[in-house]
């Protein structure tokens, strides 16, 4: 939308105006719908004198004359301006207001030119000044621009600077001859204090070269306190460089030399040096150069000689094929020294190294001549007069918007959104974000008279929430906004301020997912607040988040949701339709007292914008709903597991009770009032097999956790309800299972586990394990996942693994949370866990009075467990090794693993088992086996194992948990020490399985031998399966029908042998359903 | 513009309570806030360092002077006016990509300053030379890089990004793209072309501060020769770290991994 002459015109100053005038009048006397840069060009350039003419003038730096040079860019414009399309007559003079309007790409120069002057500190004042006027008179426009900024902006539109390209001038050096005044100064600038050269500064472009401005320095002393003096450039491009500078000094364009150094002039003796040296040249000539040389110096009326000699290459290189050159070397070496000595300040020698091979080669030669030379190593990394073709190459420059920090991606507003403290951002419920964006439309309809408050908005708070982000950068770029956006900001914070205390929409996280949710929801919650009965409403309101933080709208009930919205109810009504549903609700005994509670407390704060929430409307709208399905959805609805399948809630009536109870609950205080643990801990042991005593050290600690006795909640208990649990010892799987039966019971869903395992980052993960490892962590921080998991679902447990791998970062969030009940992203804005419980785990820390279990050696145990793959395994025949035949009884046994091992205890394990099969049954296995068990294990393996263990323990002594770690296990509300899992046991039973398998197929005759890995993946399977059952299903199934295949296949063997093995990097394609192991076994 | 400070111009901050000095220098095309989720793993045993090059997005590009930063050598000038202004006496020193090269320079320039230099997505020369070096860019493909870039920025940034990264990480992608769009086009054309016109190969040898050379598997810009290769040519005691991530900017697809090798480096 082109903006009208006159208000451009109130952007300038009346030069600039004037400029703008003659360019309107050039756009209507060729009946351009518009005017544009190329007119204010073509006016500027039509009038006899002005800066642009001259600009262009000392800019020009063709080999054509000036004329010649204006002639074509006139014409170029001339032509350009031809190209335009021309308007229907109406659109000319349209308004009233003079002419064409001004283009947009013309009126964004004006507002460039504007930010540009701003930034000019010597137009500071005249910035604040304006500011205050703004204050004061809001019809008040920016300040005024120059026409020399004016004419600079113009100067960066692309398509100016085409047409200035077109006629041979760069509109960069027109630029920087517009920015310098006539008098150039030959004098290069070096401040004391260190700052950038600005374009500004009066540097003779096309003369400056970056190496030598190095050189010159060094020459000069100047060198950032180095005394050394003598430039030896080192680098690729060292050679290039010095060419460069020869060339510079000799021609004496080098622009900027320092004052002592006037008249500096270069002499090079390179060629003379490498004649003598390499090509055997007469030893005369060479001096008497020298001599010249040193005449030169004697008559020099500058400031004196710099003699170049070449590169040390032909002093270093001859070296290696002759003796006698070092002689030769020697001597030049020895006569530059002499030159030096002689001739004190009024010699500089310069040379060059390809690289530093053959300088510090050059230095083994002639071990004196860094000292006797006065060396300076100067690196040249970069052949710099290449450059000088790059600004004309450049259509690009210049033409940009001087704002670096405002081009930013859409999705770079919500980043900078989530990461600035939400409370300033917009988290406003739609009506009031109405009523704010109303007051800033008419804001900035105010003060900016050109700027459209409906199409700017968006922009505007961009710019505003970068500049909170990015702090100082955009200071600068910000200016011109800055007085809006103290005005935009401080409704932003009034609107919040309002939304927060009327919609208490605080705790959402983010406020786009939706906004209409959180007003059908917020009364809801109001309600159950004071159900609650605290009379201190301000606190709750402020302590308590709203757990229910869906992510999605309930869909079943979107056309009720509609109608309640628009009509506020009043208390009363509220009060009455509580009422009605209270009685419907009390069914439920667990409930009835919350409810009840809830209908007799005073409901006279309910006043502000109460809406009636869909969980009472669609009871009253839904009659014939039965209740009780008809209240478990609301709750299901409500609560964040969205995904669960309505028909699992019938599944068992206890389960049903423990979940909906937690479901109905605000928060996890009333929950635990609510639930009875006597049912939870029947319902975590049925889940949890073989876990009887932590879950009951769990459920201890939940219930003094609700007296109150909880450690971390002792200061302020009522208002937090988070819990905190530290998982110790052994049986990571166990622990898992638990945690996530916890999830699954207290939340609803497995869904609800946040899982993290703090050592992933530093340990190497195999590929394949049967373990799952998480890679999201990669990618983000620990916290900002675990913040980001809660925001989406407040109602979790959190599982953080290995907790003494913790970083920083994490043991900082970790002690902000147990003490604040937030916890923070890394950027610092907060996530409420009040809803959450926090379980760390941790195998290396024991409880004292343990692990005497431990040292019990075992056959199989977790570490090796941990090691299992997911191969594929074969069936085959195969001769037994001699131990078998010996232990004649047995028909299943469990091989040694054969093969290359991973690490160093494995390889002590090899040598000692050295292949073979294992002979000396364990202990206790046999013992408790009735029937063909032979779970061998040699004795020198126990020990091996139990040094083992040692090992593992001095290892962890190392790297012995730190302070922070007891700090803060000192703070959660209870231990739980896990045993470890006993897997001989298992390995036992699982044995006992295969061998009924075994033997009903294929009868006593035939001796199984289940490979060692095979058994570690089994045992692995069954550990971490969920359904019972699930591995002997497996061995019934899979292995089974594999034994009666194998059978019919291979029953005229005649090995006797039966050998269970893994297929070596096969891996399983196809897995048996609820278990992790090959859905078919391979027969070979 | 004489009296703005270089501590000003450049946004200099000093996060952190640490004793010893920690600089992070930012790589082509990000700004400071690339170190942004690496930073707080250090704020607690280190005064960490953070500034803008001068060509970053951030900074007024005013302060860009274009017959100044022709070379490496005028922001090696930037760094050690900075070290000096907050009269750090010895630090240790990340640098990423471009910054790399300017850590480089700065130690040979003065020794004494740097106790380490932990370089990421560092090269030497990224234009192939011959059959002896292995930069990673052929001049042809530089070329047409360059003029995809005075094509279309955006088109190109946005092209770019994901290349870069590598990883496929959306989040690093956005903030990539944002702070490579913030630069002006012609400044980046600019700086790329002083990158790629750079070549450090003949002065490696002079770097006498040990290294640590951190290199991601696939770095786009970066091919795992050069890690080797400079490995065999700094002049001080160096090392090389293999990355297990992908892409140039580690410090954006993989924070938390980068930092834990970082702490690792760094106490070695």
């Amino acid at each position: 939308m082109p903006t009208p002459v006159s208000t451009a015109r109130q952007c300038l100053t009346d030069e600039a105006a004037r400029a703008l005038d003659d360019a309107v009048s050039v756009a209507r006397r060729r009946s351009h719908p518009q005017t544009t840069s190329l007119h204010a060009i073509s006016a500027l350039l039509s009038l006899p004198s002005n800066s642009l003419r001259d600009a262009c003038a000392r800019a020009g730096t063709s080999p054509y004359s000036p004329r010649l040079q204006f002639r074509a860019l006139e014409l170029s414009v001339g032509v350009s301006l031809d190209r335009l399309p021309t308007s229907k007559s109406s659109a000319v003079g349209d308004g009233g207001n003079g002419g064409p309007p001004v283009s947009n790409s013309l009126m964004a120069a004006i507002k460039r030119s504007q930010a540009n002057q701003r930034r000019h500190p010597d137009s500071f004042h005249l910035l604040q000044i304006m500011q205050q006027q703004n204050q004061q008179n809001q019809t008040a426009s920016f300040l005024k621009v120059e026409l020399k900024h004016f004419i600079l902006s113009i100067l960066d539109d692309p398509i100016v600077s085409r047409v200035f390209a077109e006629a041979g001038f760069r509109s960069y050096d027109v630029k920087f001859a517009l920015l310098q005044p006539p008098p150039p100064s030959r004098f290069f600038h070096r401040s004391s204090t260190p700052v950038f050269l600005c374009n500004i500064e009066p540097v003779e472009p096309f003369r400056f070269d970056e190496n030598s401005r190095r050189i010159v320095e060094v020459i000069a002393g100047k060198s950032q306190g180095v005394s050394k003096k003598n430039p030896l450039l080192i680098g690729v491009y060292a050679k290039t460089a010095l060419k460069r500078f020869i060339e510079l000094v000799q021609s004496g364009k080098i622009g900027f030399l320092p004052k002592e150094l006037d008249g500096l002039s270069v002499i090079s003796i390179e060629n003379e040096i490498f004649e003598f040296v390499v090509g055997g040249g007469s030893e005369e000539k060479i001096l008497l150069r020298f001599d010249e040389v040193g005449h030169l110096v004697e008559q020099c009326l500058g400031a004196g000689v710099v003699v170049s000699f070449g590169e040390i290459e032909v002093f270093v290189k001859m070296n290696d094929d002759d003796d006698c050159v070092n002689v030769v070397g020697d001597a030049v070496v020895s006569r530059l020294t002499r030159l030096l000595e002689v001739y004190g300040g009024k010699i500089w020698l310069i040379g060059v190294a390809g690289n530093c091979e053959v300088f510090s080669k050059f230095l083994r030669l002639f071990p004196t001549v860094d000292k006797d030379w006065d060396l300076h190593l100067l690196t040249v990394t970069s052949a710099t007069p290449s450059m000088e073709g790059l600004y004309s190459k450049s259509s690009l420059m210049g033409s940009f918007v001087p704002f670096g920090g405002f081009f930013s991606t859409p999705s770079d507003f919500r980043n900078s959104i989530s990461c600035t403290n939400s409370s300033s951002s917009l988290t406003l419920c739609d009506t009031c974000n109405e009523k704010y964006e109303q007051e800033v439309a008419d804001n900035v309809n105010v003060v900016g008279p050109s700027t459209s408050a409906s199409t700017n908005l968006p922009w505007l708070q961009k710019v505003n929430v970068d500049s909170d982000n990015r702090g100082l950068s955009l200071a600068k770029t910000n200016e011109d906004n800055t007085s809006l956006n103290a005005k935009i900001s401080g409704l932003q914070r009034k609107w919040s301020d309002i939304c927060q205390h009327l919609h208490q929409n605080k705790s959402l996280p983010e406020m786009n997912v939706s906004q209409t949710l959180s007003r059908f929801q917020s009364p809801f919650h109001e309600g159950f607040r004071f159900g609650r009965g605290t009379s201190n409403l301000n606190e709750i309101h402020c302590s308590n988040p709203i757990p229910y933080m869906s992510k999605e709208l309930p869909t079943p009930f979107p056309s009720k949701q509609i109608i309640p919205f628009s009509q506020p109810f009043d208390t009363n009504l509220c009060a009455k339709d509580k009422a009605v549903h209270v009685p419907k609700l009390s069914k439920f005994d667990t409930q009835s007292p919350l409810l009840d509670r809830k209908s007799s407390s005073s409901l006279t704060p309910v006043t502000t914008d109460l809406v009636l929430g869909t969980t009472y409307t669609s009871v009253t709208h839904e009659p014939d709903t039965p209740k009780l399905n008809d209240h478990k959805k609301h709750l299901q609805h409500l609560s964040d597991s969205l995904s669960t399948d309505f028909d699992t809630m019938n599944e068992s009536t206890s389960n049903q009770i423990a979940r909906s109870s937690s479901y109905s609950g605000p928060n996890l205080d009333s929950l635990f009032e609510m639930v009875d643990f006597k049912s939870l801990y029947k319902l975590l042991t049925e889940k949890v097999p073989l876990q009887d005593e932590a879950i009951y050290a769990i459920i201890r600690i939940m219930t003094l956790c609700r007296s109150g006795a909880g450690k971390h909640s002792q200061s302020n208990s009522n208002v937090r309800a988070d819990m905190w649990f530290s998982f110790l010892g052994p049986d990571r799987v166990g622990k898992r299972k638990i945690t996530s039966a916890l999830a699954e019971t207290l939340f609803g869903s497995k869904q609800s586990l946040i899982s993290v395992d703090l050592s992933s980052q530093e340990r190497f993960q195999p590929s394949n394990s049967i373990f799952e490892c998480q890679d999201v962590l990669r990618r983000k921080t620990v916290v900002d996942y675990i913040a980001g998991e809660l925001s989406k679902k407040p109602r979790s447990v959190v599982l953080l693994e290995n907790i003494d791998k913790a970083d920083i970062l994490v043991q900082n969030s970790l002690f902000q949370a147990i003490r604040t009940g937030k916890f923070p992203y890394s950027h610092g804005r907060e996530i409420s866990i009040n809803n959450s419980i926090f379980v760390v785990t941790s195998s290396v820390l024991k409880d004292n009075g343990y692990s005497d279990l431990e040292k019990e050696p075992k056959m199989f145990n977790e570490e090796r467990i941990f090691e299992a793959k997911r191969y594929q395994i074969e069936l085959s025949f195969g001769q037994a090794s001699e131990d078998v035949m010996r232990s004649s009884s047995t028909i299943v046994r469990v091989a040694k693993r054969k093969g290359s091992f991973l690490n160093k205890r494995k390889l002590v394990e090899i040598s000692n088992s050295n292949d073979k099969v294992t002979s000396k049954t364990m202990k206790h296995v046999r013992e408790v086996s009735r029937s063909f068990l032979d779970l061998n294990m040699p004795l020198d393996e126990e020990v091996e194992e139990e040094i083992d263990y040692n090992d593992c323990e001095s290892d962890s002594a190392v790297q012995k948990p730190e302070a922070w770690l007891n700090d803060f296990l000192d703070q959660i509300d209870g231990k739980v020490v896990f045993k470890p899992f006993n897997f001989d046991y298992l390995a036992e039973q699982v044995i006992e399985c295969i061998d009924k398998q075994f033997q009903t197929t294929f009868g006593s005759e035939f001796v199984l031998e289940i490979d060692y890995d095979v058994m570690l993946q089994i045992l692995a399977a069954f550990w971490i399966s969920d359904k019972k059952k699930s591995v002997e299903d497996w061995i019934e199934h899979v292995l089974g029908g594999s034994f009666v295949e194998a059978q019919k296949k291979y029953h005229n063997a005649a090995e006797n042998v039966i050998k269970l093995v893994k297929c070596e990097s096969i891996f399983v394609e196809e897995q048996a359903t609820g278990v992790c192991l090959p859905a078919r076994i391979n027969l070979n | 513009m004489g009296s703005t400070s270089i501590l000003d111009a450049l946004n200099v901050r000093v996060e952190g309570s640490g004793d010893k000095y920690l600089v992070f220098a930012h790589g082509f095309g990000t700004d400071q806030s690339a170190w942004q989720r690496v930073l707080p793993y250090f704020t607690r045993n280190y005064k960490v360092i953070l500034y803008d090059l001068v060509c970053a997005g951030s900074v007024n590009p005013d302060y860009f002077d274009y017959r100044r930063y022709t070379a490496l050598d005028a922001y090696v000038d930037d760094l050690l006016n900075i070290l000096d202004s907050l009269h750090v006496t010895r630090c240790a020193y990340v640098g990423h990509s471009i910054s790399a090269m300017i850590g480089m320079l700065a130690s040979i320039r003065r020794p004494e300053l740097f106790s380490k230099l932990i370089l990421i997505g560092a090269s030497p020369r990224f234009l192939n030379d011959g059959e002896n070096y292995h930069g990673g860019f052929e001049q042809g493909e530089i070329e047409h890089v360059f003029s995809a870039m005075e094509a279309n920025y955006e088109a190109w940034v946005n092209g770019f990004a994901p290349l870069a990264v590598g990883a496929d990480v959306p989040a690093a992608v956005r903030e990539f793209s944002r702070t490579l769009f913030n630069m002006r086009p012609d400044i980046t054309l600019f700086v790329s072309r002083t990158v790629f016109n750079s070549d450090l190969r003949g002065i490696l040898g002079l770097v006498k501060v040990p290294c640590c050379i951190m290199q991601t598997a696939r770095d786009m810009s970066v091919p795992a020769a050069v890690a080797t290769y400079m490995k065999e040519h700094l002049g001080g005691k160096s090392t090389i770290q293999w990355l297990d991530t992908e892409g140039h900017l580690p410090h954006l697809s993989a924070p938390s991994y980068l930092a834990h090798q970082l702490e690792i480096a760094l106490s070695q």
